[in-house]
């Protein structure tokens, strides 16, 4: 009879041990994969990657960039069409702007820019190119410079700046 | 007849020490295993943020563009690929300075724009770019810390390149 009795209490027993483990294993799982991976940073880099691709080739800055307003989104094939989720709109979660100065090869002085008004997207997310917003809850900013040439052979300094917002997906 | 009595006290006693011993034993398994388990769920709980995609950035296309029109610049590529040339000319050597240190000086903490001549003897030092200690030659690993992170590099000639690397 006892024996019958302490059989029982052990099968409730592992069944408990057993069914705790699985529950902390579950926990351990949600809690990994719940978050969510934070893409941001690789996708401002390939934004301004596609930027320069469009801006120069083979070290020659395109003649159009450095004369006149142009569209960057039709220029360089691009749209900022995002997931009809969290209440996005496509223009208020990217923002680019390309910066060109001219660059004196005999003084080495950077000149002042040439105003293109080469930006779109939503104008309130530059400021998070600054040093305090460099934690994780905020909008992400590439902001990377190189060297290029006029169709004449004058030089030039540019200077891209890609920021992705996408908090509500990329960090929870 | 007290004798029998006291074997089976005996083999009470000794049956009760046995279920003891037992019983400690599950305990201590139990404690055992929801400690494992706190543990596992506290290291999860502590790493609050978002998982972060870290890709190994060995490359930067914004680097090849500015060493691409760097070489087109006052024919710098002729002068610098010409056989027997292994460092830069006092122009070219400025401009490489003023171009590279100019652009990226602020951004990273080691930049070096050289030339390679024979790959088991890199030339890392030139009067342009000092010598920066960590770089190992022509060799990119991520996982190092005593390698370049960024390195681009464009053949002038046989077994002659002329690379930028950006350390951060």
């Amino acid at each position: 009879m006892n024996k019958l009795g302490d059989g029982k209490i052990v099968s409730l027993y592992w069944f408990l041990i057993l069914f705790l483990v699985a529950a902390g294993v579950v926990y351990m799982v949600a809690l990994f994969y719940g978050n969510p991976y934070d893409v941001r940073y690789s996708e401002s880099r390939a934004l301004s990657n596609r930027i320069a691709n469009c801006i120069s080739v083979g070290g020659v800055i395109e003649k159009s960039f450095l004369e006149g307003e142009i569209n960057l989104l039709e220029k360089c094939n691009l749209n900022f069409d995002v997931e009809e989720s969290y209440g996005w709109t496509g223009e208020s979660e990217y923002y680019i702007k390309v910066e060109i100065f001219p660059y004196n090869l005999d003084t080495y002085v950077i000149g002042s820019e040439i105003t293109n008004n080469l930006e779109v997207g939503n104008v309130n997310l530059q400021d998070y190119c600054k040093e305090e917003f460099s934690s994780s809850n905020f909008p992400v900013c590439d902001e990377r410079g190189f060297y290029g040439l006029g169709d004449d052979g004058s030089s030039y300094l540019v200077n891209v700046v890609s920021i992705v917002r996408k908090t509500e997906k990329n960090v929870q | 007849m007290f004798n029998n009595l006291k074997v089976t006290n005996k083999k009470m006693y000794n049956n009760k020490k046995g279920q003891m011993g037992e019983t400690i034993t599950w305990v201590v398994a139990t404690i055992i295993v929801v400690v494992i388990l706190g543990i596992s769920i506290s290291i999860l709980s502590f790493n609050t943020d978002s998982r972060k995609m870290i890709i190994p950035i060995t490359s930067d296309i914004f680097a090849v563009k500015s060493l691409v029109s760097y070489l087109s610049t006052n024919n710098i590529y002729n002068e610098l690929s010409a056989e027997g040339v292994e460092d830069f000319t006092s122009e070219s050597g400025t401009l490489a300075s003023n171009i590279f240190y100019g652009i990226y000086n602020e951004k990273v903490s080691g930049v070096w724009v050289g030339f390679f001549i024979e790959e088991l003897i890199p030339q890392k030092k030139n009067d342009f770019f000092p010598k920066i200690s960590n770089i190992r030659g022509g060799d990119v690993s991520f996982k190092s810390r005593y390698a370049a992170e960024i390195s681009e590099k464009i053949i002038l000639g046989e077994n002659k390149f002329i690379e930028v690397y950006l350390i951060s």
